[in-house]
C-alpha cells in the first residue's frame, strides 16, 4: 500500500511511452471490442464494460465529475492480486493541475496527471482487493478538471474525460477457495458474483425417471446465479456400472468415490439419485444417511473447491421433492452439511401478474398499484442529468378498454431548492418523452400525487418502461467567474407513488417470442408453469443438457422456479398441458402438431415473406365508407397483404431455430428450440441464454447462429389474444370491430326497453287514469 | 319495504333499465363510437322528419314510437356522458380546472334537464271532461275568488262579469274579489290613503253592480297567498276556483272541472292551463305571435299532460280548482315561499291527494308587455322555484312517490338554467381569449359523442315539444332570462327566505318605440362575444394547428351571438297602442253576425275581437259606413248559444290586401247586461282560445328554427341600431341646434 504512488508513477510513465511508441499496435490491438469476462492461466480479465453493463465509454464532465463501478468479489475466490488497466481520454485543453483520481470503497488508490499534452492515457493501478470481504465493491472515479486558472464555467465543453470501458480491464489473480459445506452457504456457492459468462454445471443423473428432479435442480442453481447464465452439461451415470468402485476400505473418507468420471469435468456437480440408485456412486456411510427425502452439499472429493450437491430419497418421489426444496431458492437452510425433508406443503396453479408478471401484489380496490409494488424503491438522483429512474410495468393497450386514452399514473416526489425554471422531471414510456413536470419552486417542493398520463396507444405489448429523467438546473448556471453550484440538485421520487393498472390475468398477444424473453409467458402463467409441459425430443445427453439449460434461464427470468412445469420425453404421456416447450428435432413429432409449425422448420415451411399487398374492389361496409367518405359508398377498396413463402429441403446448417406458434393440437402455445443435431442445439442452447442472444428473441421465430448472433426473424401476420381481460373490456373490444352487430344489439337494447316501458306505462295508465 | 311488493314485471323492468344505462356505459373505441352514434342520430333524424306524419297515422302506438326516440337519444347521450366524464377532464393549470369544471357543471346541469324532461314526458295524457249529475242539488258549491292588488278596475270588471256568468247553478257558486289594494292598513297609510280608498269604495261599487263579493282583509301578509287565505275565512265551498285578475274565464270552466272531484274524493286540484291572448314582449317585439307557438304552451300543452300522468300536475296560481277541505288540511295556500301555488300543490301531493290536469284553455289572460315586467315576473318565478329547491325539496317531501319527487325536480331544477345558460355564453372566450384548456379531446372525438349527443338532443326536443316549441326559441328565452335571473337566483341561495312577491305589471300601454333599459347587458355579451369571435380568427391565423378546435369553438360563439342578436332586437320594445289585444276569429265561421245598416241588415264576417272592439269584413258593397257612424249589429254568441244584439261606433275603415272592405268597431256597451254579453262574446267560448292555439302549432325543423332565428334575430337587431342610430342623431342635432340658438340669441 505505501509504495503504491511509486509504482504507479513508474507504470503510468511506462505505459504511456509504450503508447507513443505503438499506437498502431495499440489501435489494432484495440480494435476488437472486449465486453466479456475472460480468463488466462494467470488471471482473470474483466472488462470494465462488464461492470457497468454497457460497452459505451464513461464521460466525466464539469469541474469535478465522479462516477463509480460496482466490482463483485466472490466468496469462492481468494484474490492474490488485482490491477486495472486504465485507457482514458482527457481533453487537450485541460490545465495542469488536472487530475484523475481512482478510488475504492471511496479510498483514493491512485491519482493520475490530466496533461493536455497527452491526451490518450494508459495506467496501471493496484487495487488492495486482496483482504477485501465478498460482496460489492465500489470502484471510483473523480476528476478535477481545469481549463483556466480561474474564473472558470463549469459547463464549459472542453471540461472532459472519458474512460474506454472496453478496453479498461480489471485484472484479477485468484485461487479458489475450498467450499463450505454448509446449506446455509448454498448461495456462495452458486454465486454472481462469479468472475464468468456462463457458470458451468454438471448435473449427473442415475435413472431417467429423475428428469424433472434434473429440471428443478437446474432451476434452484439458476436462480441463485439470479442473472448468470447457467450452461448445463447433463450426465446419466449407470447405477450399477461403476459398483465395484465403492468397494473400499472404512478408513476411505471419500463421499462419491463413483463420481470419479466427473471429477474431471469443470464446474460443479448436482448429483441426483435415488439412495438405492446411489449405491454404487456415494460411499455406504453417506447411504446410510438418505433415509427420507435428502438434500446435501460435500466437497467433490478429488477437489475441494468444487461443490457436490446430492439430492436424494427412498424414491423417485422423495427425489423430486428433495429437488423441489433446492428450488425453492429463497428458502432458508441450516448451517449444516445434509437435512432430511420431512415433508413439503407445496400448492400447485397459483397465480400472480398484477402490473408486473413477477409481482404476486393485486391492485388496490381503486385500481392503483403502488410503485413499490413493482419493486420500484423510493430513488433520490443528484446532479444535472442523472440517470433515470425507471418503473417496470406489465401492459398491453388491448387491456384498456377502447375508449382509454390515457393510463393514469400519480407521482409523488420532492426537489430541492434553487432550482432554475427550466427544471423539470421529464417522462418518458419506452424511451419516448410523453411528459414533464415543471420543477420550478425556487423554495423546492415536495409534491404527493401530482398527475401524469401515460398514453396507451404508446404502450408496448408486455413490458414497459417509466422513466422519469430529471433535467435539473439550478440558478446558478454557471459561466464566466461564475461557479455552478449544483449540490443542492436533488429529486426524490417516491416508491409510493401509483399507477392504475387494470387488473391483469395472464393476458397476452402470441406469438411473441420476445414475450418469452422478458417474461417467459406463457409458460409462467401461472406462476409455478401449472399447465405447461417442457418435452425432449430426443434421448441423448446432448438435447437434454440444452433443455435443462433453457429450464435454467427460464426460471430465471421467472425469478421463480417453475414447479408446477411437467418434464417429460413422452408428448403421447401429457394430460391437460396446453403450453409446450419443445427441445430437440422436430421430426419426431406428431404429424397434427407438424403441420401447424409455420416458420424456420426445413422439410415443412420456411418463412412466409410479407412482401405488400393487393388491391380488390369490395362493395363498401358502413365503416369502410365513413372512413373516406368522399368514397363511392357502393365499391371500396380493400387491401390484403401477400406473402411469398418459401420452403427449403435441406436443414437449418449451423444455425438454431426458435418457433412459437399456436396450436390447436395442444390448445395452448407451442415453442420449439431446434438444430440440425444435438451438438448444435446444445451449443445454440448455450449462445442464447447468453444476455444478446436471449435479448434478440423476437417475432414469432428466431434463426441464431452458433456464436450467438441473431440471423433472422420471422413476424405473424396475425395474433392471437389470450388470457383473461375484464369481461366488459373483452366486450368493448369485439364490438369494436363488429359495428354492426354492435348497431344491432343497440337497437335491440332500445326496442325491448321501449316495448317494456311502454307495456308498464300503458298498464299504470289504464289502472290509475282509466278516464285519461 | 315497497320494494317488496313489486312485481315481477317491475323487476324485470327495472333489470332492464339497468341495462340500458349499463350498455350505454360500455366503452367503444371512437370508430365504432361513430358508426353507432350517427346511426342512431340518423335514426332519430329520420323519425323526427316525419313525425307529423306519425302523429296523424300512428294512434295510439304513437307512444311507443315517442319511446323508442326517447329511449334513442337518451342512449346517445348517456354514451356522451360517460366519455364527457371519463375522458375530458384533465388537469392542465387551475384557469383551465374552473373553466372546465364550469362546464362541466352546466353540461351536467343541461344533460339532468334533458333526462328528466324525457321522464316527465315519456307518457302524456289527455283527459275528457267528468260529466256532472244530473240534479244540480248534487254539484259542489264554489267559491271563486279573484285575487288583486293594484290591477284597474276594467280589467277587473271584464273577469268578474265573465266570472259571474259561468254556467253553473246561480246558487252553487259565488264570486269573491279578494283587494289587497284597499285594506285597511293601506287605508290608513296617509302617503296611499286616498287612493286606497278610491279603489275601496270603486271596486265596492263594482262588486255590488256585477253581483260579486267585495272582500279585504287588515293587513298585506303573506302578499298573493295571505289573501287568499284571508278571504277562504269568509267563505265556505266545497271548491275553491281561483282566478288571477285579468284571467277572465270562460262559460264551461266549471262544467268541464268540477266533475272530477266527483269521480275521486282524493282529488285536491284541477289545473287548466293559462291562455294568454297578448303577445309577450319576445313575441311582440320580434313579430312571432302570429305565428309561432308561444311560449306558455310547451308548458300547458304537452308538460303538465305528462306531469299529469305521473299525478305531478301542480298548482300554476290561477285558472284551477281546489277542494277547499285539502287547502284547509295544509292550513290554507303556502306562504313560505313567493310561488304558493307550487308550494301548496307539493304539500297536498306529499299527503297522498292526487291532481288532475285538464287541458283546454279555459281563462285568457294577459301577458307583462314590456320586457321590465317580464323579467319581474320570471325573477319572481325563477326565486320562487329556487326557494323551493332549498327550503321545501322534493326529495325532502314525505309520502311522495319517486315518479312525483322527478317530476317536481324537474319543474323545480329547472330554474337554475340562468346559470348554465351564462356559463355557455362566456365560455367560448376561455379557449379563444385565454387559451385554456377545459375539454380534452380531439376532432374526431367531438365528432363522435358530442356532436351526436347535441344533434339527439335537439331532435328529441323537436319530437316531444315541437308543435309548441320552435327549435331554439327555449335557448332565447333563457337567454334574455339568465342576464336578471342570476343575481336574483345568488340572492336566494345566499338567503333562501329574502325574497317578496312582486306583482307582474300587465294591460301596459305602449305609446311609442323605446329601447329597454335593461339591455344594456346585452351589448356587453354581444361584445364579449365579438371579441370572442376576433380572437378566434387570430387564432386561425397564429396557430393553424388548432383549426378544429377553434372552428368548433367558433362556431359555438356564433350561435351565442345569434341568440345575443336577438335579445338586443327584443330590447327595443315597439309600440302597443291598441287598447286590447284582438283575439283572431276570421277563420272558425263560429260568429255568425249582421249588420244594421240604411235600414237594413247585412251579413258580414267578424275577423277579430276584443272587449273593447272589433274587426269586421263587409262582405257587400252597399255598406259604407262613415267613421264615427254608430251601429247596431246581430252576433252569435257561441258561449250563450244565442243571437244578441250590440253597438258599436265605426272608428276606422280599410280596404286589405285582397280587396275587401273591413271596419273597425268600437264596442259601446250601452248597459250592464251588453257588458256581460261582450264578455261572453269575447271571452266566454272555450273553443275559441282552442283554435287559436291549435292553428299556432306546427313543427318546423330545426334547420328551419335555426335559419328562423337567424333571419329574425338579424332583423330586430338592425331594426335596433337603425334606431338607437336615428335617436343619437336626433340627439346630436337638437344638441347642435341648441348650441346654435343660444349662439345667435
Amino acid at each position: 500500500m505505501k509504495s503504491y504512488p511509486n509504482k504507479l508513477k513508474i507504470a503510468v510513465q511506462f505505459l504511456g511511452l509504450l503508447l507513443w511508441a505503438l499506437t498502431a499496435f495499440g489501435h489494432a490491438a484495440h480494435a476488437a471490442p472486449r465486453t466479456i469476462i475472460s480468463h488466462t492461466e494467470e488471471a482473470t480479465l474483466i472488462p470494465l464494460a462488464v461492470l457497468n453493463a454497457s460497452p459505451a465509454p464513461l464521460d466525466l464532465r464539469g469541474l469535478s465529475p465522479r462516477s463509480s463501478l460496482s466490482l463483485p468479489v466472490p466468496a469462492r475466490m481468494k484474490i492474490e492480486s488485482s490491477e486495472l488497466e486504465l485507457y482514458y481520454t482527457n481533453s487537450i485543453s485541460l490545465e495542469a493541475r488536472s487530475m484523475l483520481a481512482v478510488s475504492l470503497n471511496d479510498r483514493i488508490v491512485a491519482q493520475l496527471p490530466l496533461k493536455a499534452s497527452q491526451p490518450d492515457n494508459a495506467a496501471r493501478i493496484s487495487l488492495p482487493l486482496q483482504d477485501q470481504p465478498a460482496g460489492y465493491h465500489g470502484l471510483g472515479f473523480f476528476a478535477a478538471l481545469h481549463f483556466k486558472g480561474s474564473c472558470e464555467d463549469g459547463s464549459a465543453a472542453e471540461l472532459f474525460t472519458q474512460i474506454d470501458m472496453q478496453q479498461s480491464t480489471l485484472r484479477l489473480r485468484a485461487v479458489r477457495k475450498p467450499i463450505l459445506s454448509s446449506l446455509a452457504h448454498l448461495d456462495e456457492l452458486f454465486d454472481k458474483r462469479l468472475w464468468l459468462n456462463q457458470f458451468p454445471l454438471n448435473i449427473v443423473s442415475t435413472e431417467p425417471a429423475l428428469l424433472e428432479a434434473s429440471a428443478l435442480a437446474a432451476q434452484g442453481v439458476a436462480l441463485r446465479l439470479e442473472f448468470i447464465p447457467l450452461n448445463i452439461n447433463y450426465q446419466t451415470v449407470d447405477s450399477g456400472g461403476s459398483a465395484a468402485s465403492t468397494q473400499k476400505t472404512s478408513q476411505d473418507t471419500s463421499y462419491f468415490p463413483g463420481l470419479a468420471a466427473q471429477s474431471d469435468t469443470q464446474g460443479d456437480i448436482v448429483l441426483i439419485g435415488s439412495r438405492q440408485s446411489l449405491a454404487a456412486i456415494v460411499s455406504p456411510k453417506l447411504l446410510e444417511q438418505i433415509e427420507g427425502a435428502y438434500l446435501g452439499l460435500f466437497p467433490l472429493d478429488s477437489d475441494p473447491t468444487r461443490g457436490v450437491v446430492l439430492i436424494s430419497g427412498l424414491d423417485a418421489q422423495q427425489v423430486t421433492e428433495a429437488a423441489r426444496v433446492f428450488a425453492l431458492h429463497k428458502l432458508a437452510l441450516p448451517d449444516r452439511q445434509d437435512i432430511h425433508i420431512k415433508s413439503l406443503d407445496m400448492p400447485q396453479d397459483f397465480s400472480r401478474l398484477q402490473g408486473n408478471p413477477n409481482q404476486s401484489n393485486p391492485p388496490d380496490e381503486h385500481g392503483w398499484v403502488s410503485f413499490s409494488r413493482l419493486d420500484f424503491a423510493t430513488t433520490t438522483l443528484q446532479g444535472m442529468y442523472p440517470k433515470p429512474a425507471e418503473l417496470n410495468f406489465w401492459a398491453f393497450a388491448e387491456m384498456f378498454d377502447p375508449q382509454q386514452r390515457n393510463l393514469t399514473a400519480e407521482l409523488s416526489f420532492a426537489y430541492g431548492a434553487g432550482f432554475d425554471q427550466k427544471s423539470a422531471l421529464n417522462i418518458l414510456l419506452n424511451g419516448k418523452f410523453i411528459q414533464a413536470l415543471h420543477l420550478d419552486n425556487p423554495h423546492g417542493e415536495q409534491v404527493w400525487r401530482t398527475r401524469i398520463n401515460i398514453p396507451v396507444a404508446q404502450l408496448k405489448a408486455g413490458q414497459n418502461t417509466l422513466s422519469l429523467a430529471p433535467s435539473l438546473i439550478g440558478i446558478d448556471v454557471g459561466g464566466e467567474c461564475k461557479p455552478i453550484f449544483s449540490n443542492n440538485l436533488y429529486v426524490s421520487i417516491a416508491d409510493d407513488s401509483r399507477i392504475a393498472l387494470p387488473a391483469n390475468n395472464g393476458f397476452m398477444r402470441l406469438p411473441d417470442l420476445s414475450l418469452l424473453a422478458r417474461t417467459g409467458l406463457p409458460y409462467t402463467q401461472p406462476y409455478d408453469g401449472y399447465g405447461g409441459a417442457l418435452v425432449i425430443l430426443d434421448d441423448d445427453i446432448e438435447t437434454h443438457s440444452a433443455a435443462l439449460t433453457l429450464m435454467g434461464k427460464l426460471a430465471q427470468v421467472n425469478k421463480a422456479p417453475l414447479t408446477g412445469l411437467a418434464v417429460t420425453r413422452d408428448l403421447a404421456s401429457l394430460k391437460g398441458d396446453h403450453n409446450l416447450l419443445l427441445v430437440g428435432s422436430p421430426a419426431n413429432l406428431p404429424e397434427a402438431l407438424k403441420n401447424e409449425i409455420s416458420t424456420f422448420i426445413p422439410g415443412l415451411r420456411w418463412q412466409n415473406l410479407a412482401v405488400g399487398v393487393q388491391e380488390s374492389q369490395i362493395q363498401a361496409s358502413l365503416q369502410s365508407w365513413l372512413n373516406t367518405p368522399l368514397q363511392s359508398p357502393l365499391a371500396a377498396r380493400r387491401f390484403a397483404p401477400v406473402s411469398a413463402n418459401l420452403s427449403l429441403e435441406r436443414g437449418l446448417g449451423q444455425s438454431n431455430a426458435a418457433v412459437q406458434f399456436q396450436s390447436k393440437f395442444s390448445g395452448g402455445t407451442v415453442t420449439l428450440f431446434s438444430a440440425d443435431d444435438p451438438q448444435r442445439l446444445r451449443n445454440g442452447i448455450n449462445q442464447l441464454i447468453g444476455f444478446d442472444t436471449w435479448g434478440a428473441l423476437n417475432g414469432n421465430g428466431m434463426l441464431w447462429s452458433t456464436s450467438g448472433g441473431a440471423l433472422g426473424f420471422s413476424f405473424p401476420a396475425n395474433h392471437s389474444f389470450v388470457g383473461d381481460i375484464p369481461a366488459t373490456t373483452w366486450i368493448s373490444l369485439n364490438l369494436s370491430d363488429r359495428p354492426w352487430l354492435l348497431i344491432a344489439l343497440t337497437l335491440g337494447i332500445i326496442l325491448t326497453t321501449s316495448l317494456m316501458t311502454w307495456f308498464m306505462l300503458r298498464r299504470s295508465a289504464r289502472r290509475f287514469k282509466p278516464g285519461a | 319495504m315497497k320494494l317488496l311488493h313489486a312485481s315481477p314485471s317491475m323487476f324485470l323492468w327495472g333489470g332492464l333499465l339497468l341495462f340500458y344505462v349499463y350498455a350505454a356505459s360500455f366503452s367503444l373505441n371512437v370508430a365504432a363510437q361513430s358508426i353507432l352514434a350517427w346511426s342512431l342520430v340518423g335514426l332519430l333524424f329520420v323519425i323526427q322528419a316525419n313525425y307529423t306524419r306519425l302523429e296523424q297515422h300512428l294512434g295510439a302506438t304513437l307512444r311507443l314510437f315517442r319511446l323508442v326516440v326517447i329511449f334513442l337519444a337518451v342512449f346517445v347521450t348517456l354514451r356522451y356522458l360517460a366519455w364527457r366524464l371519463g375522458s375530458t377532464i384533465g388537469y392542465h393549470d387551475p384557469f383551465s380546472l374552473l373553466g372546465a369544471i364550469l362546464l362541466l357543471a352546466a353540461e351536467l346541469y343541461g344533460i339532468a334537464i334533458y333526462f328528466l324532461g324525457a321522464f316527465v314526458n315519456a307518457y302524456p295524457i289527455k283527459r275528457q271532461a267528468e260529466p256532472l249529475p244530473d240534479d244540480p242539488d248534487l254539484w259542489p258549491t264554489v267559491d271563486i275568488l279573484v285575487p288583486t292588488y293594484n290591477e284597474d278596475a276594467g280589467m277587473l270588471e271584464t273577469t268578474l262579469l265573465a266570472a259571474t256568468q259561468i254556467r253553473y247553478p246561480k246558487h252553487r257558486f259565488k264570486v269573491w274579489l279578494c283587494d289587497d289594494g284597499g285594506t285597511v292598513q293601506r287605508r290608513n297609510r296617509p302617503d296611499i290613503a286616498e287612493q286606497s280608498w278610491a279603489r275601496f269604495h270603486e271596486l265596492n261599487a263594482l262588486c255590488e253592480n256585477v253581483g260579486a263579493t267585495y272582500t279585504t282583509r287588515e293587513k298585506n301578509l303573506h302578499a298573493k297567498a295571505g289573501n287568499i287565505n284571508s278571504a277562504l275565512e269568509h267563505c265556505h265551498g266545497d271548491l275553491v276556483v281561483i282566478l288571477d285578475a285579468d284571467h277572465v274565464p270562460t262559460v264551461d270552466f266549471l262544467e268541464n272541472t268540477v266533475g272530477f272531484f266527483l269521480k275521486d274524493p282524493k282529488l285536491f286540484l284541477v289545473q287548466t292551463p293559462h291562455y294568454f291572448i297578448n303577445p309577450d314582449p319576445l313575441e311582440r317585439n320580434l313579430r312571432t305571435f302570429e305565428h309561432m307557438p308561444s311560449e306558455n304552451e310547451m308548458f300547458y300543452t304537452v308538460i303538465q299532460h305528462g306531469l299529469d300522468f305521473w299525478n305531478a300536475s301542480f298548482f300554476c296560481g290561477s285558472a284551477a280548482v281546489l277542494r277547499r277541505k285539502h287547502i284547509d288540511l295544509v292550513g290554507g295556500v303556502a306562504g313560505e315561499t313567493i310561488t304558493e301555488d307550487a308550494e301548496t300543490a307539493m304539500g297536498l301531493h306529499g299527503l297522498g291527494y292526487n291532481s288532475v290536469y285538464y287541458g283546454k284553455p279555459m281563462v285568457a289572460g294577459l301577458q307583462p308587455e314590456t320586457f321590465s315586467g317580464f323579467t319581474v315576473q320570471r325573477m319572481r318565478w325563477a326565486q320562487g322555484m329556487v326557494q323551493i329547491f332549498l327550503l321545501k325539496n322534493p326529495w325532502s317531501q314525505p309520502n311522495m312517490t319517486i315518479s312525483q319527487r322527478l317530476a317536481y325536480t324537474s319543474s323545480v331544477f329547472f330554474w337554475f338554467f340562468p346559470f348554465a345558460r351564462m356559463v355557455f355564453l362566456i365560455i367560448p372566450g376561455f379557449f379563444l381569449l385565454f387559451g385554456l384548456q377545459i375539454y380534452d379531446a380531439n376532432l374526431q372525438e367531438f365528432l363522435a359523442y358530442a356532436l351526436p349527443h347535441i344533434l339527439a338532443a335537439i331532435f328529441l326536443s323537436n319530437v316531444l315539444y315541437g308543435k309548441t316549441r320552435w327549435p331554439f326559441v327555449s335557448e332565447l328565452y333563457e337567454t334574455i332570462q339568465s342576464v336578471y335571473s342570476l343575481p336574483a337566483i345568488i340572492e336566494v341561495l345566499r338567503s333562501p327566505r329574502s325574497p317578496s312577491f312582486a306583482v307582474t305589471p300587465k294591460g301596459e300601454q305602449l305609446g311609442e318605440d323605446f329601447v329597454s333599459s335593461l339591455s344594456k347587458p346585452f351589448y356587453i355579451l354581444f361584445f364579449l362575444n365579438a371579441l370572442f369571435m376576433a380572437a378566434g380568427v387570430l387564432r386561425l391565423i397564429f396557430q393553424p394547428e388548432l383549426v378544429s378546435i377553434t372552428s368548433i369553438t367558433m362556431v359555438w360563439a356564433s350561435i351565442n351571438v345569434i341568440f345575443i342578436l336577438a335579445a338586443i332586437g327584443i330590447m327595443l320594445e315597439k309600440a302597443q297602442k291598441r287598447a286590447a289585444y284582438r283575439i283572431n276569429t276570421e277563420h272558425t265561421h263560429a260568429y255568425p253576425m249582421s249588420l244594421e245598416y240604411a235600414g237594413k241588415t247585412w251579413p258580414c264576417t267578424l275577423l277579430n275581437l276584443s272587449h273593447s272592439g272589433m274587426g269586421v269584413r263587409i262582405d257587400h258593397a252597399a255598406i259604407r259606413p262613415k267613421a264615427g257612424e254608430n251601429l247596431g249589429f246581430d252576433i252569435f254568441i257561441p258561449a250563450l248559444g244565442h243571437v244578441r244584439r250590440l253597438h258599436a261606433k265605426v272608428v276606422g275603415i280599410y280596404t286589405n290586401r285582397y280587396g275587401y272592405e273591413q271596419i273597425g268597431l268600437e264596442l259601446n256597451a250601452e248597459d250592464l247586461g251588453e257588458k256581460r254579453t261582450i264578455a261572453g262574446l269575447v271571452y266566454g267560448w272555450s273553443d275559441l282560445s282552442e283554435y287559436n292555439q291549435d292553428a299556432r302549432q306546427k313543427r318546423i325543423s330545426p334547420l328551419s328554427g335555426l335559419a328562423y332565428l337567424t333571419g329574425t334575430a338579424m332583423y330586430h337587431a338592425g331594426e335596433h341600431i337603425i334606431f338607437l342610430t336615428r335617436e343619437y342623431t336626433q340627439q346630436v342635432i337638437h344638441a347642435l341646434r341648441v348650441r346654435l340658438l343660444g349662439r345667435i340669441h
